[in-house]
């Protein structure tokens, strides 16, 4: 039978370190660390949902970075970036984790973090960008989400630009 | 000694302890018996344990098996990068080492490590492994001196044993 430690570490961290801090309580109970036990047991948990964060917002950066500056020779640097967040957020990713996940947090984050990232001869930060992420969790986890990607998908967001063949459909 | 002080100088001994005091527990019948995954949770305690040491043991192994490409593979331009990369695997050792790890490492172990590392990236390369002793030339103590210049150690004795053939 596979356990909730297999399945959701997130809600098995939590219910063993709830557990475990009651039985400290309990008498009869051999003289042991527990509270820190308990603390590290929490810690299993926090530190999947730590590396699904840092791998979405590692992609929310790059994507922030190719928008502000389109032509870097950086483009394949940025996508193997992006596309090593998605694979570390998608391994720990759990029903559990996904519920915690606020992803405009770590849109803001990862705004601030793309900043110190471009280089200096980018001329201001481009007006328009959202203080709400504007990618759902599916489409960042999407398996056809690509650097490029994601970085078209915010010109067609938040500019008029878009893509010649929809506008050969448009028209 | 207290736990505080105990995690934070010895944390392989506080894991042990608290490992027993869990296995005492799992074994004792009580409501709590069925609500621990005492399988997992023994497991992360014990990880958590030795992660510091592993951490630790693999710096160093890197440490040696870039000195020993180098001393085996001197003039190449590859050396200049494995050098600063020696300097940074020692520094960071050098800040992660705690005294109470001395009888836990390996030194041995880490020498065959670096020994097999080397060899096979040289190998590949059609280099070969310098004459080195089969027993780590170094200990504990050498690991740890800020002063510690593998490269230097093993160009003296290789050239040593060399003469001596």
């Amino acid at each position: 039978m596979k356990s909730l430690y297999d399945t959701d570490i997130l809600r098995w961290s939590e219910e063993q370190a709830a557990a475990l801090r009651m039985l400290a309580d309990a008498d009869s109970i051999p003289s042991a660390d527990w509270d820190r036990v308990a603390s590290a047991i929490e810690d299993v948990g926090r530190s999947a949902l730590a590396h699904v964060e840092d791998g979405l917002r590692a992609m929310l950066v790059q994507a922030i970075a190719g928008y502000c500056d389109p032509d870097s020779l950086l483009r394949h640097e940025r996508n193997r970036r992006a596309r090593s967040g998605q694979n570390e957020a998608e391994r720990d990713l759990t029903p559990t984790i996904r519920g915690r996940l606020d992803l405009d947090r770590l849109w803001r984050e990862a705004f601030d973090q793309a900043m110190t990232e471009i280089p200096r001869r980018v001329f201001g930060v481009p007006p328009g960008i959202p203080r709400t992420c504007p990618f759902t969790l599916d489409e960042l986890l999407a398996d056809d989400f690509t650097y490029d990607r994601a970085v078209e998908r915010l010109y067609i967001l938040l500019t008029s630009w878009r893509p010649k063949a929809e506008k050969d459909r448009e028209r | 000694m207290d736990f505080d002080t105990l995690y934070a100088e010895d944390v392989e001994t506080w894991a042990e302890l608290q490992v027993d005091a869990l296995r005492r527990l799992a074994a004792t019948p009580g409501s709590w018996a069925n609500i621990i995954d005492w399988e997992n949770v023994l497991e992360e305690i014990e990880s958590l344990g030795s992660e510091q040491r592993r951490a630790v043991e693999s710096l160093l192994e890197n440490a040696l098996a870039h000195a020993l490409k180098v001393v085996g593979d001197p003039n190449s331009l590859s050396t200049e990068q494995w050098k600063k990369e020696i300097a940074r695997f020692l520094r960071q050792a050098r800040k992660k080492i705690k005294p109470a790890m001395r009888s836990r490492i390996d030194i041995e172990e880490i020498w065959q490590n670096a020994c097999e590392q080397a060899s096979d990236t040289l190998e590949a390369f059609d280099r070969t492994l310098p004459d080195v002793p089969q027993r780590c030339p170094f200990s504990f103590d050498d690991l740890l001196d800020a002063d510690f210049d593998p490269l230097r150690d093993l160009r003296l004795l290789a050239a040593k044993r060399t003469s001596r053939q």
